[in-house]
């Protein structure tokens, strides 16, 4: 499956939405990311579970949890408050348009993906924040990440970006 | 070892400055840099250039399994990366000339379609003859490539026991895969790693899968 071809069919179907994690990774690193085949997005027009079921987003329940599935069967996560308490209105704010094979999407800009990463901290945030800095680290947004950041999680992305620097 | 209890006290990080890795309030300065030598001879951290480091996440790994994950290590300290197009044909033209065990991204989605691949890890029996047969082929080596050469280090009796293994040294994103090969071939495995609960259920949850009870609304 071609991640950013399946985000093209969301954002077809589920209308304004602004994907994050690996969709959003992908834009920015291409090849240099790697990714499972689900999808995390962020909406700001809540859409309810029967206009979800309308577009063909259904609902299974696997591994003791109820899990939202395309019509394609690919998992998505919706986010619509917050993703990493950044707020679903500056993740659309700031978010950066990229032209798949037959539209545009939208997808979470840098700043957000490298805080929201920085935050979660687990193994896979840690490799993705370090290719992220690697490939993107010289044309940061700094004014932004203040808006978006604290101290001390600037100061750590500003370490980062300056060893791979 | 001294040196393992204090890597293996840090907070995961992407990058450490080299005073976030010596606690010279403790000991004393000649001693933390003997300490980070060790550490960058197991090939636990790792000079990203002058005064930073970075600290593989297999570190927080117990004694008993980090010794099992000791050649990979070595292997990845003396690993040679090659580019040509940088893009994902290398990986496609490399898997056709070199002759080599695949390992970590590319053999890991084979065995469970977890997560996509990225770079192409092969173990050769010769790094320098594999090298010639790249560069006659148009790559060049350097750090930016997808291609790795990893020399044949350490036991490859089971195979997907060394990718496992290899999946939890190399850690970040690798970590996931190991934990879907045990969940589809742990009978195949003796030597086991330990993950936090969180995470497996992570993997557990993002695994391609047949969904099984539809939502009856």
């Amino acid at each position: 499956m071609n991640l950013i071809d399946e985000a093209e069919k969301v954002a077809e179907e589920l209308r304004d939405v602004v994907f994050v994690g690996a969709v959003a990774i992908f834009a920015h690193i291409g090849y240099w990311s790697r990714g499972t085949e689900d999808i995390d997005l962020a909406m700001a027009t809540i859409l309810s579970e029967e206009e979800l079921e309308k577009r063909g987003y259904r609902k299974y329940y696997e591994n003791n949890k109820w899990v939202t599935r395309t019509p394609r069967g690919i998992k998505v996560d919706i986010y619509t408050e917050d993703v990493g308490r950044i707020p679903i209105s500056t993740i659309y704010e700031t978010a950066t348009e990229i032209t798949g094979k037959n539209r545009k999407i939208k997808v979470a800009c840098v700043e957000v993906l490298l805080i929201t990463k920085h935050r979660a901290g687990r193994a896979q945030d840690i490799e993705d924040l370090q290719n992220l800095c690697r490939i993107r680290g010289k044309k940061l947004n700094w004014s932004l990440l203040q808006q978006i950041a604290n101290d001390t999680e600037i100061a750590e992305i500003r370490n980062v970006v300056n060893a791979f620097k | 070892m001294k040196s393992l209890l204090l890597a293996q006290s840090l907070e995961l990080k992407p990058v450490y400055r080299i005073e976030e890795i010596i606690p010279i309030d403790t000991i004393s300065r000649a001693t933390g840099y003997r300490m980070l030598k060790e550490l960058e001879q197991l090939g636990l951290v790792e000079r990203i250039k002058r005064g930073y480091y970075s600290v593989r996440t297999c570190v927080k790994q117990p004694a008993d399994v980090l010794e099992h994950l000791i050649p990979t290590l070595q292997a990845l300290k003396q690993a040679r990366t090659f580019g040509k197009y940088y893009n994902e044909s290398d990986a496609r033209v490399a898997k056709n000339i070199i002759n080599g065990l695949i390992t970590l991204d590319y053999k890991a989605y084979e065995l469970t379609h977890y997560q996509s691949p990225s770079k192409l890890f092969i173990y050769v029996d010769n790094l320098d003859n594999a090298s010639t047969v790249l560069k006659n082929y148009g790559f060049s080596e350097g750090t930016k490539g997808s291609v790795v050469l990893l020399p044949h280090i350490g036991d490859f009796s089971n195979e997907i026991q060394r990718v496992y293994l290899d999946c939890i040294a190399y850690g970040g994103r690798s970590t996931h895969d190991a934990i879907a090969i045990e969940l589809l071939y742990g009978d195949k495995l003796k030597t086991k790693g330990v993950f936090p609960v969180e995470l497996i259920s992570k993997v557990k949850e993002d695994m391609p899968r047949v969904p099984t009870i539809e939502s009856n609304r």
